[in-house]
């Protein structure tokens, strides 16, 4: 059976000319060139750039935290900005629909393992013992038996693996990393 | 208002009096004073309707125990009538006419102990101890005979003594008293009886329960809002703290807040979580101080009894200062960006 062809794959990820800058006049910096990236299912892509050129600022946008100045972007189909109006629910949208592993795992400390998981489920409306339940299972797939343990109890390694367990529990359709 | 200072009260209660007997146009021995001859009360006593009577005077000493000063509020009461001492814990009431005590357990004088009272120091001895039994100024009760009562309030000093007769002057002495204590008939009407006394005695005849409210009203009542300002100063404070706290803590996790932000957690939840907190850190100040108050009440000479009613108050209290207090705190979370989390470090 033949792989499908990628670009007959969805979308997940559109920006056309989307771009941020902040401040006015003489003060005004442009965080964000126009930026034009489709990012379809499946598809694994990387950033790479100096620093300051708006990796952070492109990856904010596509999480939704930072509201683009101009362009237009979809995610997963669903529009998100139109050059002038700003989708409102993207809370919801970041919680079920967008995954991600921060540069340090930015696990909430006074939950261990298995209830920083468990958290975003039960945030996205998973019942806690379902949530607990799948959050065993993913620190399980992710060879993580401290699952009672804290942040602070654990090395570097496996609280990046409960980060990585945590951003993918609610199965999100699009994955961001810093 | 917080009901406090039950203690002042057990004095009147303890006695069990009908009615007291007091000065015409006076409120009694515990707003003002009362002067009354002491033989009113065999007048009194043969009244209709009254069972016993029983004369009664009060006066402040200090005396010393152990190198301590200590100061008691000493009832004079006749042996066999009303106005002798209730809630004896140990010993006996006086038996004899002279030199004996009943003194409160909270004077921290022991049952045989000899206690120097009056310009002449006479030696008092402890034949029985109370609990609970303190004036309206937390002063430990005492009781002695009113004979021994004369002796100690116009008794004076040799050199005074010397003085007063060099002048001319004669010693004062008198036999009066301040109240009858009347206990009743059972079927006796205590309207009645004190009416008959007012019209033919020309003298006030106070229900225990008024004698009570005087107490509460003159005399307690300026305690009770010397308290309540104290009290409000205290949530006060302890408002700002709570704030202070949360806000503190709040700002120690903005970070995690606003990685619960990122990963798209409502506000709802996390001011949720801020309210959770102040209200788990005042249920916990409110617990301790439940067990500090139970623990350490005996210590302290004028207790301050708080009520159910009283606890639910300062309960309600505590949770408005709980949901009103992380303000600040729950402001700084809201405003959190949630693009925080993404800052390293």
């Amino acid at each position: 059976m033949d792989k499908p062809v990628p670009s007959a794959r969805p979308p997940r990820i559109e920006l056309r000319a989307i771009a941020k800058h902040f401040g006015r006049g003489e003060t005004r910096v442009d965080a964000l060139p126009d930026v034009t990236l489709t990012v379809r299912a499946g598809e694994v892509v990387g950033l790479r750039g100096t620093s300051g050129c708006g990796k952070s600022t492109l990856l904010n946008t596509i999480g939704c935290v930072t509201e683009p100045t101009s362009g237009w972007m979809q995610l997963d189909g669903e529009p998100i900005y139109d050059g002038r109006y700003l989708r409102r629910d993207l809370r919801r949208l970041r919680l079920t629909k967008i995954g991600f592993i921060f540069q340090t795992h930015n696990l909430l400390p006074i939950l261990n393992a298995t209830e920083n998981i468990a958290e975003a489920m039960e945030l996205a409306g998973s019942g806690h013992t379902d949530a607990r339940k799948r959050a065993e299972t993913l620190l399980d797939y992710f060879d993580m038996h401290q699952m009672r343990a804290y942040p602070s109890q654990l090395s570097g390694g496996m609280a990046q693996r409960v980060a990585i367990a945590r951003a993918i529990a609610n199965d999100p359709h699009i994955l961001t990393s810093t | 208002m917080l009901k406090a200072l039950t203690d002042a009260l057990s004095l009147p209660r303890a006695l069990h009096a009908d009615l007291w007997v007091v000065q015409e146009r006076t409120f009694g021995p515990f707003a003002e004073p009362s002067r009354i001859p002491r033989d009113t009360r065999e007048l009194i006593r043969r009244m209709p309707g009254v069972a016993a009577a029983g004369a009664v005077t009060y006066q402040t000493v200090q005396t010393v125990s152990g190198g301590n000063p200590v100061r008691l509020f000493l009832e004079r009461y006749e042996i066999g009538r009303p106005g002798g001492p209730a809630n004896l814990v140990a010993g006996h009431g006086l038996t004899e006419g002279h030199y004996q005590i009943v003194i409160d357990a909270s004077s921290g004088l022991k049952l045989g102990q000899s206690v120097p009272l009056g310009p002449y120091r006479d030696p008092y001895t402890v034949v029985g101890l109370t609990r609970g039994m303190v004036s309206s100024s937390g002063d430990p009760m005492g009781w002695v005979t009113l004979l021994d009562a004369q002796a100690l309030q116009f008794a004076v000093p040799p050199a005074l003594q010397r003085r007063e007769q060099a002048s001319g002057r004669k010693p004062p002495t008198t036999t009066d008293i301040n109240a009858v204590l009347v206990r009743l008939e059972p079927d006796a009407s205590t309207v009645a009886v004190a009416r008959d006394i007012a019209r033919w005695k020309h003298l006030a005849a106070v229900p225990e329960a008024e004698e009570e409210r005087y107490l509460t009203s003159f005399v307690l009542q300026k305690m009770q809002q010397q308290l309540g300002m104290f009290m409000g100063i205290l949530v006060t404070v302890s408002a700002v703290i709570i704030t202070l706290i949360i806000y503190t803590l709040t700002m120690d996790k903005l970070r995690s807040i606003a990685t619960l932000k990122f990963i798209g957690a409502p506000d709802r939840v996390i001011v949720g979580m801020i309210v959770q907190q102040a209200l788990a850190l005042g249920s916990t100040a409110f617990g301790i101080g439940l067990v500090l108050i139970e623990e350490l009440k005996g210590v302290f000479p004028r207790r301050v009894q708080i009520e159910p009613r009283d606890l639910f108050i300062i309960l309600v209290i505590v949770i408005l200062v709980c949901l009103g207090g992380p303000v600040l705190g729950v402001r700084a979370a809201v405003k959190v960006n949630p693009a925080e989390a993404l800052a390293s470090g």
